[in-house]
Protein backbone atom coordinates (compact mmCIF):
# COMPACT_ATOMS: atom_id res chain seq x y z
CA UNK A 1 0.00 0.00 0.00
CA UNK A 2 2.49 2.43 0.93
CA UNK A 3 4.35 1.20 -1.91
CA UNK A 4 1.73 2.51 -4.34
CA UNK A 5 1.55 5.56 -3.46
CA UNK A 6 5.18 6.21 -3.00
CA UNK A 7 5.33 5.13 -6.72
CA UNK A 8 2.77 7.43 -8.05
CA UNK A 9 4.32 10.58 -6.32
CA UNK A 10 7.83 9.97 -7.82
CA UNK A 11 5.78 9.71 -11.27
CA UNK A 12 4.06 12.78 -10.98
CA UNK A 13 7.60 14.59 -9.35
CA UNK A 14 9.45 15.24 -12.20
CA UNK A 15 12.33 17.26 -12.30
CA UNK A 16 12.69 21.14 -11.64
CA UNK A 17 11.40 23.36 -9.44
CA UNK A 18 8.60 21.50 -8.31
CA UNK A 19 11.49 18.37 -7.24
CA UNK A 20 12.10 19.76 -4.13
CA UNK A 21 8.52 18.90 -2.69
CA UNK A 22 8.83 15.73 -3.96
CA UNK A 23 10.30 12.54 -1.89
CA UNK A 24 13.57 11.64 -2.00
CA UNK A 25 14.36 8.45 -4.38
CA UNK A 26 17.41 7.03 -5.18
CA UNK A 27 18.76 8.55 -8.18
CA UNK A 28 18.84 5.05 -10.60
CA UNK A 29 15.28 4.79 -9.82
CA UNK A 30 14.17 7.95 -10.32
CA UNK A 31 15.16 8.36 -13.69
CA UNK A 32 13.50 4.57 -14.27
CA UNK A 33 10.34 6.45 -13.17
CA UNK A 34 10.37 9.16 -15.18
CA UNK A 35 11.28 7.35 -18.38
CA UNK A 36 8.58 5.42 -17.85
CA UNK A 37 6.00 8.34 -16.84
CA UNK A 38 7.13 9.93 -20.36
CA UNK A 39 5.69 5.84 -22.16
CA UNK A 40 2.65 5.18 -20.49
CA UNK A 41 0.00 7.34 -22.93
CA UNK A 42 2.06 6.87 -26.05
CA UNK A 43 2.72 3.11 -25.51
CA UNK A 44 -1.06 2.55 -23.99
CA UNK A 45 -2.61 4.03 -27.09
CA UNK A 46 -0.38 1.86 -29.55
CA UNK A 47 -1.52 -0.92 -27.25
CA UNK A 48 -5.08 -0.03 -27.58
CA UNK A 49 -5.19 0.51 -31.65
CA UNK A 50 -3.08 -2.47 -32.12
CA UNK A 51 -5.42 -4.85 -30.29
CA UNK A 52 -8.49 -2.48 -31.80
CA UNK A 53 -7.55 -3.28 -35.70
CA UNK A 54 -6.50 -7.12 -34.66
CA UNK A 55 -9.99 -8.12 -32.61
CA UNK A 56 -12.12 -6.44 -35.50
CA UNK A 57 -13.60 -3.54 -33.45
CA UNK A 58 -12.51 -0.97 -36.06
CA UNK A 59 -12.63 -2.24 -39.61
CA UNK A 60 -9.26 -3.60 -40.33
CA UNK A 61 -9.69 -2.75 -44.53
CA UNK A 62 -9.74 0.69 -43.21
CA UNK A 63 -7.37 0.96 -40.35
CA UNK A 64 -4.18 0.26 -40.71
CA UNK A 65 -2.47 -1.40 -37.47
CA UNK A 66 0.46 -0.20 -36.11
CA UNK A 67 2.89 -2.55 -37.82
CA UNK A 68 1.62 -2.12 -41.05
CA UNK A 69 2.19 1.66 -40.88
CA UNK A 70 6.13 1.44 -39.12
CA UNK A 71 6.38 -0.76 -42.06
CA UNK A 72 4.75 1.52 -44.61
CA UNK A 73 6.50 4.43 -43.30
CA UNK A 74 10.21 2.72 -43.68
CA UNK A 75 8.74 1.93 -47.30
CA UNK A 76 7.99 5.54 -48.23
CA UNK A 77 11.12 6.76 -46.62
CA UNK A 78 13.25 4.77 -48.44
CA UNK A 79 11.57 5.37 -51.90
CA UNK A 80 11.84 8.86 -51.25
CA UNK A 81 8.19 9.74 -51.80
CA UNK A 82 7.43 10.78 -48.12
CA UNK A 83 10.49 13.42 -48.46
CA UNK A 84 8.99 15.11 -51.18
CA UNK A 85 5.58 15.66 -49.92
CA UNK A 86 7.60 16.76 -46.61
CA UNK A 87 9.44 19.57 -48.48
CA UNK A 88 6.60 20.58 -50.74
CA UNK A 89 4.63 21.11 -47.88
CA UNK A 90 7.36 22.67 -45.67
CA UNK A 91 7.77 25.22 -48.66
CA UNK A 92 4.29 26.43 -48.34
CA UNK A 93 4.38 26.56 -45.02
CA UNK A 94 7.88 28.69 -44.34
CA UNK A 95 6.80 31.00 -46.87
CA UNK A 96 2.89 31.91 -45.59
CA UNK A 97 4.34 32.21 -42.07
CA UNK A 98 7.50 34.11 -42.72
CA UNK A 99 5.15 36.79 -45.29
CA UNK A 100 2.57 36.61 -42.84
CA UNK A 101 4.41 37.09 -39.51
CA UNK A 102 6.99 40.03 -40.83
CA UNK A 103 3.63 41.95 -42.21
CA UNK A 104 1.64 41.12 -39.21
CA UNK A 105 4.77 42.55 -37.05
CA UNK A 106 5.00 45.24 -39.20
CA UNK A 107 1.75 46.70 -39.24
CA UNK A 108 0.81 45.92 -35.35
CA UNK A 109 3.91 48.09 -35.01
CA UNK A 110 2.30 50.61 -36.64
CA UNK A 111 -0.86 50.40 -35.32
CA UNK A 112 0.35 50.45 -31.92
CA UNK A 113 2.84 52.81 -31.60
CA UNK A 114 0.93 55.38 -33.76
CA UNK A 115 -2.57 56.93 -33.34
CA UNK A 116 -2.59 58.02 -36.83
CA UNK A 117 -2.28 54.26 -37.94
CA UNK A 118 -4.79 53.16 -35.72
CA UNK A 119 -7.29 55.18 -36.67
CA UNK A 120 -6.34 54.56 -40.29
CA UNK A 121 -6.15 50.82 -40.63
CA UNK A 122 -7.25 49.53 -36.92
CA UNK A 123 -11.13 49.66 -37.60
CA UNK A 124 -11.18 47.71 -40.43
CA UNK A 125 -8.89 44.65 -39.82
CA UNK A 126 -11.14 44.27 -36.30
CA UNK A 127 -14.21 43.95 -38.18
CA UNK A 128 -12.24 41.48 -40.76
CA UNK A 129 -10.97 39.73 -38.05
CA UNK A 130 -13.56 37.57 -36.72
CA UNK A 131 -13.38 35.85 -40.41
CA UNK A 132 -11.75 32.50 -39.82
CA UNK A 133 -8.97 32.17 -42.20
CA UNK A 134 -10.87 28.80 -43.58
CA UNK A 135 -13.55 30.74 -45.08
CA UNK A 136 -11.49 32.96 -47.31
CA UNK A 137 -10.18 29.81 -49.05
CA UNK A 138 -13.62 30.37 -52.02
CA UNK A 139 -12.54 34.27 -52.88
CA UNK A 140 -8.41 33.46 -52.43
CA UNK A 141 -9.04 30.25 -55.41
CA UNK A 142 -11.69 32.60 -57.38
CA UNK A 143 -8.72 35.41 -57.16
CA UNK A 144 -5.46 33.53 -57.53
CA UNK A 145 -6.40 30.44 -58.69
CA UNK A 146 -5.18 27.15 -57.07
CA UNK A 147 -2.08 27.07 -57.87
CA UNK A 148 0.83 27.96 -54.86
CA UNK A 149 -0.11 31.33 -54.50
CA UNK A 150 -3.02 30.94 -53.00
CA UNK A 151 -1.83 28.50 -50.45
CA UNK A 152 0.76 30.67 -49.25
CA UNK A 153 -1.60 33.37 -49.36
CA UNK A 154 -3.82 31.44 -46.81
CA UNK A 155 -1.28 30.47 -44.52
CA UNK A 156 0.03 34.21 -44.69
CA UNK A 157 -3.62 35.12 -43.66
CA UNK A 158 -3.91 33.07 -40.83
CA UNK A 159 -0.11 34.13 -39.60
CA UNK A 160 -0.79 37.99 -40.00
CA UNK A 161 -4.05 38.11 -38.07
CA UNK A 162 -2.73 36.38 -35.24
CA UNK A 163 1.17 38.60 -35.38
CA UNK A 164 -1.06 41.70 -36.08
CA UNK A 165 -3.14 41.48 -32.62
CA UNK A 166 -0.31 40.75 -30.34
CA UNK A 167 2.59 42.70 -32.13
CA UNK A 168 0.04 45.60 -31.64
CA UNK A 169 -1.30 44.58 -28.09
CA UNK A 170 2.25 44.43 -26.83
CA UNK A 171 3.59 47.32 -28.07
CA UNK A 172 0.87 49.03 -26.26
CA UNK A 173 1.34 47.05 -22.85
CA UNK A 174 5.25 48.43 -23.13
CA UNK A 175 6.03 50.56 -19.23
CA UNK A 176 5.19 53.78 -19.60
CA UNK A 177 7.82 54.69 -17.48
CA UNK A 178 10.89 53.17 -19.81
CA UNK A 179 8.65 55.15 -22.59
CA UNK A 180 9.75 58.42 -20.27
CA UNK A 181 13.07 57.09 -20.16
CA UNK A 182 13.88 57.25 -23.77
CA UNK A 183 11.95 60.68 -23.89
CA UNK A 184 14.40 62.00 -21.43
CA UNK A 185 16.91 60.75 -22.90
CA UNK A 186 15.54 62.62 -26.20
CA UNK A 187 15.04 59.48 -28.55
CA UNK A 188 13.83 59.59 -31.89
CA UNK A 189 10.11 57.84 -32.34
CA UNK A 190 12.32 55.27 -34.51
CA UNK A 191 14.62 54.68 -32.34
CA UNK A 192 12.27 54.26 -29.53
CA UNK A 193 9.83 51.91 -31.53
CA UNK A 194 13.32 50.05 -32.64
CA UNK A 195 14.67 49.60 -28.66
CA UNK A 196 12.12 50.32 -26.76
CA UNK A 197 8.62 49.34 -27.84
CA UNK A 198 9.72 46.50 -30.03
CA UNK A 199 11.59 44.56 -27.51
CA UNK A 200 9.05 44.97 -24.83
CA UNK A 201 6.69 43.64 -27.10
CA UNK A 202 9.13 40.95 -28.02
CA UNK A 203 7.75 38.52 -25.54
CA UNK A 204 4.05 38.24 -26.53
CA UNK A 205 5.11 38.61 -30.67
CA UNK A 206 7.24 35.40 -29.99
CA UNK A 207 3.69 33.40 -28.51
CA UNK A 208 1.65 34.76 -31.13
CA UNK A 209 4.36 32.88 -33.73
CA UNK A 210 3.74 30.02 -31.75
CA UNK A 211 -0.24 30.24 -31.99
CA UNK A 212 0.54 31.35 -35.49
CA UNK A 213 2.83 28.22 -36.61
CA UNK A 214 0.05 25.79 -35.10
CA UNK A 215 -2.65 27.83 -37.45
CA UNK A 216 -0.41 27.60 -40.67
CA UNK A 217 0.10 23.61 -39.90
CA UNK A 218 -4.07 23.69 -40.03
CA UNK A 219 -4.26 26.03 -43.00
CA UNK A 220 -1.85 24.01 -45.19
CA UNK A 221 -3.79 20.91 -44.65
CA UNK A 222 -7.15 22.64 -45.55
CA UNK A 223 -5.13 23.90 -48.58
CA UNK A 224 -3.84 21.04 -49.51
CA UNK A 225 -6.87 18.70 -49.24
CA UNK A 226 -9.28 21.30 -51.03
CA UNK A 227 -6.82 22.10 -54.03
CA UNK A 228 -3.52 20.29 -54.25
CA UNK A 229 -1.95 17.40 -56.14
CA UNK A 230 1.26 17.26 -53.89
CA UNK A 231 1.97 17.66 -50.12
CA UNK A 232 1.42 16.00 -47.08
CA UNK A 233 -2.51 17.47 -46.97
CA UNK A 234 -2.87 16.11 -50.53
CA UNK A 235 -1.13 12.75 -49.55
CA UNK A 236 -3.35 12.22 -46.53
CA UNK A 237 -6.43 12.51 -48.47
CA UNK A 238 -5.41 10.80 -52.11
CA UNK A 239 -4.72 8.04 -49.54
CA UNK A 240 -8.08 7.91 -48.35
CA UNK A 241 -9.64 8.00 -51.83
CA UNK A 242 -7.42 5.31 -52.70
CA UNK A 243 -8.02 3.22 -49.86
CA UNK A 244 -4.76 3.11 -48.42
CA UNK A 245 -4.96 2.99 -45.06
CA UNK A 246 -1.37 2.99 -43.58
CA UNK A 247 -0.27 5.76 -45.88
CA UNK A 248 -2.87 8.22 -44.65
CA UNK A 249 -1.70 7.30 -40.79
CA UNK A 250 2.05 7.60 -42.38
CA UNK A 251 0.78 11.27 -43.33
CA UNK A 252 -0.65 11.95 -40.32
CA UNK A 253 2.43 11.45 -38.09
CA UNK A 254 4.71 13.15 -40.24
CA UNK A 255 2.60 15.80 -39.86
CA UNK A 256 2.41 15.39 -36.15
CA UNK A 257 6.34 15.36 -36.01
CA UNK A 258 7.16 18.13 -37.86
CA UNK A 259 4.67 20.37 -36.44
CA UNK A 260 5.98 19.48 -32.84
CA UNK A 261 9.72 20.21 -34.27
CA UNK A 262 8.47 23.58 -35.61
CA UNK A 263 7.44 24.91 -32.85
CA UNK A 264 10.30 23.67 -30.38
CA UNK A 265 12.55 25.30 -32.89
CA UNK A 266 10.47 28.52 -32.59
CA UNK A 267 10.33 27.89 -28.75
CA UNK A 268 13.86 28.19 -29.01
CA UNK A 269 14.80 30.55 -30.85
CA UNK A 270 12.19 32.78 -28.46
CA UNK A 271 13.79 31.41 -25.42
CA UNK A 272 17.23 32.81 -26.51
CA UNK A 273 15.83 35.90 -27.79
CA UNK A 274 14.04 36.87 -24.35
CA UNK A 275 16.63 35.61 -22.31
CA UNK A 276 16.61 39.16 -20.57
CA UNK A 277 13.21 37.81 -18.73
CA UNK A 278 13.21 37.39 -15.24
CA UNK A 279 10.78 34.85 -15.15
CA UNK A 280 9.84 31.85 -13.16
CA UNK A 281 10.12 29.53 -16.17
CA UNK A 282 8.41 26.89 -14.39
CA UNK B 1 8.43 85.72 6.77
CA UNK B 2 8.92 83.12 4.10
CA UNK B 3 9.57 86.48 1.71
CA UNK B 4 12.58 86.96 3.61
CA UNK B 5 13.97 83.83 3.89
CA UNK B 6 13.59 83.65 -0.03
CA UNK B 7 15.56 86.61 -0.35
CA UNK B 8 18.14 85.92 2.32
CA UNK B 9 18.87 82.89 0.50
CA UNK B 10 18.87 84.57 -2.82
CA UNK B 11 21.13 86.69 -1.93
CA UNK B 12 23.76 84.58 -0.39
CA UNK B 13 23.80 82.30 -3.95
CA UNK B 14 23.87 84.88 -5.59
CA UNK B 15 27.80 84.97 -5.96
CA UNK B 16 27.81 81.87 -8.24
CA UNK B 17 26.19 82.34 -11.14
CA UNK B 18 22.71 80.25 -11.23
CA UNK B 19 22.08 77.21 -13.23
CA UNK B 20 18.69 76.78 -12.78
CA UNK B 21 16.40 79.69 -12.10
CA UNK B 22 12.40 78.44 -11.09
CA UNK B 23 9.37 80.78 -11.25
CA UNK B 24 6.44 78.81 -11.08
CA UNK B 25 3.43 80.80 -10.49
CA UNK B 26 0.82 77.70 -10.63
CA UNK B 27 0.11 73.98 -11.53
CA UNK B 28 -3.05 72.82 -11.00
CA UNK B 29 -4.21 69.14 -11.67
CA UNK B 30 -7.53 69.12 -13.02
CA UNK B 31 -9.54 66.25 -11.89
CA UNK B 32 -13.39 64.85 -13.04
CA UNK B 33 -15.13 67.70 -10.63
CA UNK B 34 -12.42 69.62 -8.99
CA UNK B 35 -8.71 70.66 -9.91
CA UNK B 36 -6.64 70.54 -7.69
CA UNK B 37 -3.80 72.59 -6.86
CA UNK B 38 -0.44 71.09 -6.87
CA UNK B 39 2.29 74.22 -6.81
CA UNK B 40 1.74 77.57 -5.71
CA UNK B 41 3.93 80.72 -6.14
CA UNK B 42 7.20 78.83 -6.43
CA UNK B 43 10.19 80.30 -6.91
CA UNK B 44 13.98 78.94 -6.33
CA UNK B 45 17.29 79.51 -8.34
CA UNK B 46 20.29 76.86 -8.17
CA UNK B 47 23.66 77.70 -8.34
CA UNK B 48 25.89 76.19 -10.90
CA UNK B 49 27.73 73.56 -8.64
CA UNK B 50 25.65 73.64 -5.40
CA UNK B 51 23.54 70.31 -4.39
CA UNK B 52 20.10 71.49 -3.55
CA UNK B 53 17.40 69.07 -2.05
CA UNK B 54 13.70 69.49 -1.91
CA UNK B 55 12.12 67.61 1.29
CA UNK B 56 8.36 67.79 2.25
CA UNK B 57 5.19 66.18 3.05
CA UNK B 58 4.54 63.39 0.73
CA UNK B 59 1.66 65.13 -1.82
CA UNK B 60 3.16 68.66 -1.52
CA UNK B 61 4.54 68.38 -5.03
CA UNK B 62 8.11 67.96 -4.85
CA UNK B 63 7.79 64.80 -7.49
CA UNK B 64 5.90 67.28 -9.62
CA UNK B 65 8.07 69.88 -9.65
CA UNK B 66 10.88 67.93 -10.14
CA UNK B 67 9.12 66.61 -13.51
CA UNK B 68 8.65 70.11 -14.24
CA UNK B 69 12.92 71.01 -14.33
CA UNK B 70 12.93 67.70 -16.33
CA UNK B 71 10.81 69.00 -18.79
CA UNK B 72 8.62 65.82 -18.21
CA UNK B 73 5.48 68.21 -17.45
CA UNK B 74 4.98 71.55 -19.40
CA UNK B 75 1.69 72.18 -17.89
CA UNK B 76 2.41 74.91 -15.39
CA UNK B 77 2.30 79.00 -15.09
CA UNK B 78 5.74 80.41 -14.66
CA UNK B 79 8.95 79.54 -16.15
CA UNK B 80 11.69 77.42 -16.11
CA UNK B 81 15.21 78.91 -16.88
CA UNK B 82 18.71 76.85 -17.27
CA UNK B 83 21.38 79.11 -18.11
CA UNK B 84 19.12 81.69 -18.61
CA UNK B 85 17.19 79.95 -21.45
CA UNK B 86 13.35 79.00 -20.96
CA UNK B 87 13.05 75.02 -21.20
CA UNK B 88 10.38 73.38 -22.61
CA UNK B 89 10.78 69.38 -22.42
CA UNK B 90 13.22 67.23 -21.81
CA UNK B 91 17.01 67.97 -22.63
CA UNK B 92 20.59 66.39 -22.46
CA UNK B 93 21.21 69.74 -20.17
CA UNK B 94 19.60 67.24 -17.72
CA UNK B 95 20.37 63.80 -16.55
CA UNK B 96 17.36 62.20 -14.67
CA UNK B 97 17.32 59.23 -12.41
CA UNK B 98 14.13 58.15 -11.18
CA UNK B 99 13.04 56.48 -7.69
CA UNK B 100 13.03 52.98 -9.67
CA UNK B 101 16.10 52.13 -11.31
CA UNK B 102 14.07 52.28 -15.17
CA UNK B 103 16.63 50.35 -16.64
CA UNK B 104 16.23 48.81 -19.89
CA UNK B 105 15.69 44.80 -19.07
CA UNK B 106 16.25 43.73 -22.60
CA UNK B 107 19.39 45.87 -22.83
CA UNK B 108 22.87 44.60 -20.87
CA UNK B 109 24.29 46.79 -17.55
CA UNK B 110 26.72 48.47 -20.59
CA UNK B 111 24.19 48.71 -23.18
CA UNK B 112 22.08 50.50 -21.25
CA UNK B 113 24.43 53.21 -20.30
CA UNK B 114 25.86 53.59 -23.95
CA UNK B 115 21.63 53.73 -25.27
CA UNK B 116 21.67 57.11 -23.00
CA UNK B 117 24.99 58.48 -25.71
CA UNK B 118 24.31 56.33 -28.59
CA UNK B 119 25.26 58.54 -31.58
CA UNK B 120 26.42 61.24 -29.96
CA UNK B 121 29.71 60.79 -27.41
CA UNK B 122 32.33 58.37 -27.72
CA UNK B 123 31.48 54.80 -26.75
CA UNK B 124 35.00 54.90 -24.30
CA UNK B 125 32.87 57.22 -22.41
CA UNK B 126 30.50 54.19 -21.16
CA UNK B 127 33.13 52.57 -19.82
CA UNK B 128 35.26 55.24 -17.92
CA UNK B 129 31.15 56.04 -16.66
CA UNK B 130 30.51 52.00 -15.42
CA UNK B 131 34.29 52.47 -13.88
CA UNK B 132 32.95 55.81 -11.85
CA UNK B 133 29.86 53.78 -10.29
CA UNK B 134 32.02 50.60 -9.62
CA UNK B 135 30.72 48.39 -12.31
CA UNK B 136 32.94 47.58 -15.02
CA UNK B 137 32.96 44.04 -13.57
CA UNK B 138 29.44 43.64 -14.00
CA UNK B 139 28.95 45.55 -17.69
CA UNK B 140 27.92 42.37 -19.20
CA UNK B 141 25.50 41.68 -16.58
CA UNK B 142 21.29 41.76 -17.38
CA UNK B 143 19.59 44.36 -15.36
CA UNK B 144 17.72 41.28 -13.67
CA UNK B 145 20.98 40.03 -12.16
CA UNK B 146 21.56 43.05 -10.04
CA UNK B 147 21.15 44.25 -6.54
CA UNK B 148 18.63 47.17 -5.82
CA UNK B 149 21.61 49.08 -5.28
CA UNK B 150 24.06 48.40 -8.39
CA UNK B 151 20.78 49.27 -10.91
CA UNK B 152 20.87 52.54 -9.04
CA UNK B 153 24.01 53.06 -10.08
CA UNK B 154 23.74 51.93 -13.38
CA UNK B 155 20.69 54.50 -13.67
CA UNK B 156 23.23 57.30 -12.58
CA UNK B 157 26.29 56.07 -14.68
CA UNK B 158 23.24 56.56 -17.26
CA UNK B 159 22.12 59.64 -16.22
CA UNK B 160 25.45 61.38 -16.00
CA UNK B 161 27.09 59.61 -19.18
CA UNK B 162 25.80 62.19 -21.71
CA UNK B 163 27.31 64.83 -19.06
CA UNK B 164 24.73 67.08 -18.05
CA UNK B 165 25.11 70.11 -15.97
CA UNK B 166 22.03 69.04 -13.98
CA UNK B 167 21.49 65.98 -12.36
CA UNK B 168 17.85 65.07 -11.10
CA UNK B 169 17.29 63.07 -8.56
CA UNK B 170 13.70 62.21 -7.78
CA UNK B 171 14.44 59.65 -4.52
CA UNK B 172 17.07 58.02 -6.32
CA UNK B 173 17.76 55.37 -2.73
CA UNK B 174 14.08 55.59 -1.24
CA UNK B 175 13.62 51.63 -2.11
CA UNK B 176 17.27 50.59 -0.40
CA UNK B 177 18.16 49.51 2.49
CA UNK B 178 19.79 51.45 5.27
CA UNK B 179 22.98 50.32 4.93
CA UNK B 180 23.24 50.48 1.14
CA UNK B 181 21.35 54.08 1.33
CA UNK B 182 24.22 55.24 3.16
CA UNK B 183 26.85 53.97 1.19
CA UNK B 184 24.98 55.14 -2.33
CA UNK B 185 25.07 58.91 -0.81
CA UNK B 186 28.76 59.02 -0.11
CA UNK B 187 29.16 57.37 -3.45
CA UNK B 188 26.96 60.19 -5.22
CA UNK B 189 28.32 63.11 -3.52
CA UNK B 190 31.68 61.59 -4.64
CA UNK B 191 30.84 61.63 -8.21
CA UNK B 192 28.57 64.75 -8.25
CA UNK B 193 31.73 66.16 -7.03
CA UNK B 194 34.35 64.67 -8.95
CA UNK B 195 31.98 65.74 -12.15
CA UNK B 196 31.66 69.08 -11.16
CA UNK B 197 27.91 68.53 -11.65
CA UNK B 198 25.14 70.59 -10.24
CA UNK B 199 22.13 68.63 -8.36
CA UNK B 200 18.89 68.85 -7.30
CA UNK B 201 17.56 66.15 -5.17
CA UNK B 202 14.23 65.29 -4.22
CA UNK B 203 14.07 63.28 -0.53
CA UNK B 204 11.62 62.48 2.34
CA UNK B 205 14.60 61.82 4.65
CA UNK B 206 15.90 64.83 6.45
CA UNK B 207 19.26 63.14 7.18
CA UNK B 208 19.83 62.55 3.36
CA UNK B 209 19.22 66.26 2.54
CA UNK B 210 21.08 67.25 5.37
CA UNK B 211 24.46 64.80 4.22
CA UNK B 212 24.82 65.88 1.21
CA UNK B 213 22.88 69.43 0.35
CA UNK B 214 24.58 73.00 0.28
CA UNK B 215 20.48 74.00 0.53
CA UNK B 216 17.80 72.71 1.56
CA UNK B 217 13.92 73.57 0.01
CA UNK B 218 11.60 72.71 2.88
CA UNK B 219 7.95 72.46 1.18
CA UNK B 220 5.01 72.36 2.52
CA UNK B 221 1.61 70.44 1.38
CA UNK B 222 -1.74 71.79 -0.13
CA UNK B 223 -0.86 73.48 -1.99
CA UNK B 224 2.60 72.88 -2.42
CA UNK B 225 5.13 75.61 -1.85
CA UNK B 226 8.33 76.58 -0.22
CA UNK B 227 8.06 76.77 2.99
CA UNK B 228 11.83 77.69 3.80
CA UNK B 229 14.91 77.30 2.19
CA UNK B 230 17.66 76.40 4.73
CA UNK B 231 21.54 76.67 4.24
CA UNK B 232 23.16 74.17 5.41
CA UNK B 233 27.10 75.50 6.18
CA UNK B 234 28.41 71.78 7.55
CA UNK B 235 31.70 70.88 7.08
CA UNK B 236 32.33 67.50 4.99
CA UNK B 237 31.97 64.81 5.55
CA UNK B 238 29.07 65.00 7.65
CA UNK B 239 27.64 63.27 10.72
CA UNK B 240 24.75 62.60 11.89
CA UNK B 241 25.61 63.62 15.36
CA UNK B 242 27.06 66.33 15.03
CA UNK B 243 25.61 69.81 17.11
CA UNK B 244 24.85 71.62 14.24
CA UNK B 245 23.33 68.80 12.30
CA UNK B 246 21.14 68.02 14.85
CA UNK B 247 20.24 71.52 15.25
CA UNK B 248 19.07 72.12 11.36
CA UNK B 249 17.54 68.84 11.40
CA UNK B 250 15.10 70.26 14.58
CA UNK B 251 14.92 73.49 12.39
CA UNK B 252 13.58 71.42 9.92
CA UNK B 253 11.15 69.55 11.30
CA UNK B 254 10.02 72.35 13.26
CA UNK B 255 8.76 73.57 10.21
CA UNK B 256 7.48 70.41 8.31
CA UNK B 257 5.30 69.99 11.91
CA UNK B 258 4.04 73.52 11.08
CA UNK B 259 2.44 72.68 7.52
Amino acid sequence: MTDVIAVETSVINDDGPHAAFGSRRSGEGRQRLRLLSYLVVPVGLLVVWDLSVRYDVVPSTLIAAPLDVAERLVQLLASGRLEHQVVVSLARLAQGFLYGSILGVAVGTAVGASPLASRLIEPTLLTMLPIPAVAWVPLLIVLFGIGETSKVLLIALGSFCTLFLHTAHGIRNADRKLVEVAYVLGKSRALLIRRVLLPAALPEIFAASRIAMALSWALLIVAEVIASSSGLGWFIWDARNFNRPADMIVGMIAIGVLGKLSDALLGQVANFATRWRDTYGG
Amino acid sequence: MTAIQTTETLERSARRPDLLSAEIEGKTFSGRDRAQHVLDRIAFTVAAGAFVSIVGPSGCGKTTLLRCVAGLDTDYRGSIRINGRPIHGPGLDRGVVFQEPRLFPWMMVEENVAFACEGRADQTRVRELLALVSLEKARRRWPKQLSGGMSQRVALARALVNLPELLLLDEPFGALDNFTRARMQAELYRIVQQKGVTALLVTHDIDEALILSDQILVMEANPGRIARIVPVDLARPRNRNDTGFITLRGEIEAVLSTC
